[in-house]
């Protein structure tokens, strides 16, 4: 069971592999969903005899007939444990990540400084744009994971404050 | 005619002007920096040349280089696309010391209109209507003086850079408190973007239109103007959508600032293809501005292409081979509309920031009516280096409402897969009464982003595709190493992507 949280609306989804695609229960409603997978991130889907264009940008982002939606799913069993342990953790340390991709230019914090929420911590350059990446809360900067001049994805780990 | 030609750019706007002169018989060579090798524009060139690392700086910025590829390879003429070393005055000049042709104007047209104060000037010895303003510098001028100029212009005024644009060292003032502050970080501003520290004042339009028009002059003081295009789907200062004709044109209001934009071209001495930029306040009241003059290729040159059917770099190209203009200006009409929208890899959900990456798969619209110039295919690693303009998606159809739903259908059948674009954002406005009435001014966007939210109709085959994406993906993953669930929701990042945006 899979629990996809859409705009904030959950809907839970049980799927059985079947010869040529799934039988799907949609909050309690069963239907029968045909796949057809031209690549891993581009996916047609035979529902009732409309197909529907998928395609999954990344892990949050998924587009039907171009239509985008932000998703979040989670496997059932996954969120109880996450959920029993998850919360003390983000209490004590966080880790700042790279909102978009491209060049560290400036490093504006070493290891050890305090730091107050909506602090500078970093800037990154990419395509004309500068980001300055920014503490999400106060505390004390724990370790640093890049340097000037390195280029990073978004998403990657920069700063750990605890 | 020209026989070889150097396109000194990269990207949609390279292979734009390969695109011509392979049409015209014309060899070509172009250059690529290292993020560059592989990329579309040096598949389509007869003759490639690295130029360097990939930071533009050190690779597409540098005269020296560009014009010894020129040299070595023997091409006559070097066509500078936009951006980059398009409106550099060195750059234009070097080509001109080195008898190398440049396609565009001059570089004393290129420096005249490049700075705004003198551009200003020469208009009004035009007599063409400027915004009101200041006809001298103001950084250096006393607190006082500066606020009596900015009273007898009268609040809000707008301080602007004299050397550069895209909204840097710009400055809306709405009271004589504010000006002090505003004229020195404007000035310092547009010191550290430009080098040059100059600004002047002008009056601050409210909620303006911009509609600029397409001219082309030759060698021989011919001058035509193609029309207009609508840009006022802006945001900072930055063009998402263009179209033509204006939904507010009317006949005698395109002859009227057709023969200003003329007269503009003339009296710079001007020559090859421009384009003259005017603000308008209010429909129906004829109160075109000039704002200022692009002295190169627009990137939205195919909306006027659509429209009147002139190839604008073709033209381009005959004319720096010294041809003149084979036609006249009344052989120029519009017919039917033609929309453009700007496919920019970035992440419009997310204060547009830049989305970087490997286009995974690339599907284009395609069927009547549309066109694509594009600088990326399937497979392309999209560089942080550059611009993130990545490909324009255009349409024509006899009317503008029928150009809306081709835009939409085509909107609608464009994918591209790895990284995020603007095509969410063009739907919206496609989707917008104000877009749809025509009744839309530079104000559009920022209004825009708060109204209209996305109609979407798919939540339970999204919901139902999501579980299936995580299940297939789950399968693939056993057979290899498993990798730690990720939370996909983090209110940490969500709050610093929210932050700390800014324009350099």
């Amino acid at each position: 069971m899979y629990i996809v949280k859409i705009d904030d609306k959950e809907y839970r989804v049980d799927l059985e592999k079947e010869a040529r695609g799934f039988k799907i229960s949609l909050d309690g409603n069963s239907m029968k969903v045909e796949v057809v997978e031209s690549s891993p991130s581009h996916l047609s889907l035979i529902v009732k005899n409309k197909i529907y264009d998928i395609i999954i940008q990344d892990e949050n982002t998924i587009s039907v007939d171009g239509e985008f939606y932000c998703v979040k799913v989670e496997d059932e069993k996954l969120r109880e444990l996450t959920k029993l342990k998850g919360e003390d953790e983000l209490a004590e340390e966080v880790t700042v990540t790279a909102s978009m991709p491209g060049l560290i230019i400036k490093i504006e914090v070493k290891e050890g400084d305090k730091v107050k929420k909506g602090q500078g911590l970093a800037i990154i350059e990419a395509m004309k744009m500068q980001n300055e990446v920014k503490a999400p809360k106060d505390g004390i900067i724990k370790q640093i994971l890049v340097k000037k001049g390195m280029t990073v994805n978004g998403g990657d780990a920069l700063v750990i404050i605890e | 005619m020209l026989k070889k030609v150097l396109v000194a750019n990269r990207g949609e706007i390279a292979v734009r002007v390969l695109r011509a002169c392979k049409e015209m018989g014309i060899s070509t060579v172009t250059v690529y920096s290292e993020a560059d090798r592989g990329a579309l524009h040096t598949r389509y060139a007869d003759e490639i040349y690295n130029i360097g690392p990939s930071p533009a700086t050190e690779s597409y910025l540098k005269i020296d280089k560009i014009i010894e590829v020129a040299r070595k390879s023997g091409a006559e003429a070097v066509h500078p696309g936009y951006g980059f070393l398009a409106e550099n005055t060195h750059f234009a000049e070097r080509c001109e010391d080195e008898g190398i042709i440049f396609i565009g104007p001059s570089s004393r047209a290129i420096k005249l209109l490049g700075d705004k104060i003198k551009a200003r000037e020469t208009m009004e010895k035009a007599e063409i209507p400027v915004i009101p303003g200041s006809r001298e510098a103001i950084q250096e001028l006393p607190v006082s003086k500066a606020l009596k100029l900015a009273e007898s212009i009268g609040f809000p005024v707008l301080i602007k850079a004299a050397g550069g644009g895209g909204g840097k060292g710009m400055r809306v003032v709405r009271g004589g408190k504010e000006l002090e502050s505003a004229i020195k970080q404007a000035s310092s501003e547009a010191k550290s973007a430009f080098g040059n520290p100059t600004i002047y004042i002008e009056k601050y339009l409210e909620s303006p239109r911009h509609i600029e028009f397409q001219i082309l002059a030759d060698n021989y003081g011919n001058v035509l103007h193609l029309g207009e295009r609508e840009c006022s789907v802006q945001r900072r200062y930055q063009k998402l959508v263009e179209e033509s004709p204006s939904p507010i044109m009317t006949p005698e209001l395109r002859a009227e600032m057709g023969e200003i934009a003329v007269r503009a071209v003339k009296s710079s001495g001007y020559t090859n293809a421009g384009t003259v930029e005017f603000m308008i306040v209010g429909r129906g009241e004829t109160h075109p501005y000039f704002l200022e003059m692009n002295t190169r290729l627009q990137v939205e040159h195919p909306v006027t292409e659509l429209v009147t059917g002139i190839d604008i770099v073709k033209e381009q190209i005959r004319i720096a081979s010294g041809k003149r203009l084979s036609i006249k200006q009344k052989e120029i009409k519009l017919s039917g509309a033609a929309i453009e929208c700007r496919i920019s890899a970035e992440d419009p959900d997310n204060n547009f920031i830049p989305s970087t990456g490997k286009i995974i798969e690339l599907i284009e619209p395609g069927g009547p009516g549309v066109r694509i110039d594009s600088g990326v295919f399937s497979g392309f690693e999209v560089p942080i280096f550059y611009d993130p303009l990545i490909a324009k998606l255009l349409v024509w159809a006899p009317t503008r409402e029928e150009a809306i739903t081709r835009m939409k259908r085509a909107l609608s059948e464009y994918k591209i897969i790895g990284i995020k674009t603007g095509i969410p954002f063009h739907q919206r406005v496609m989707e917008s009464p104000e877009f749809v009435k025509g009744e839309y001014d530079t104000t559009f966007v920022a209004k825009l982003t708060d109204s209209v939210k996305p109609k979407k109709k798919n939540h339970t085959i999204a919901a139902i595709s999501s579980a299936i994406m995580k299940n297939l993906k789950e399968e693939k993953g056993r057979g290899g190493s498993r990798t730690a669930p990720t939370s996909g929701y983090n209110p940490w990042k969500l709050a610093a992507r929210q932050d700390g945006l800014r324009k350099k």
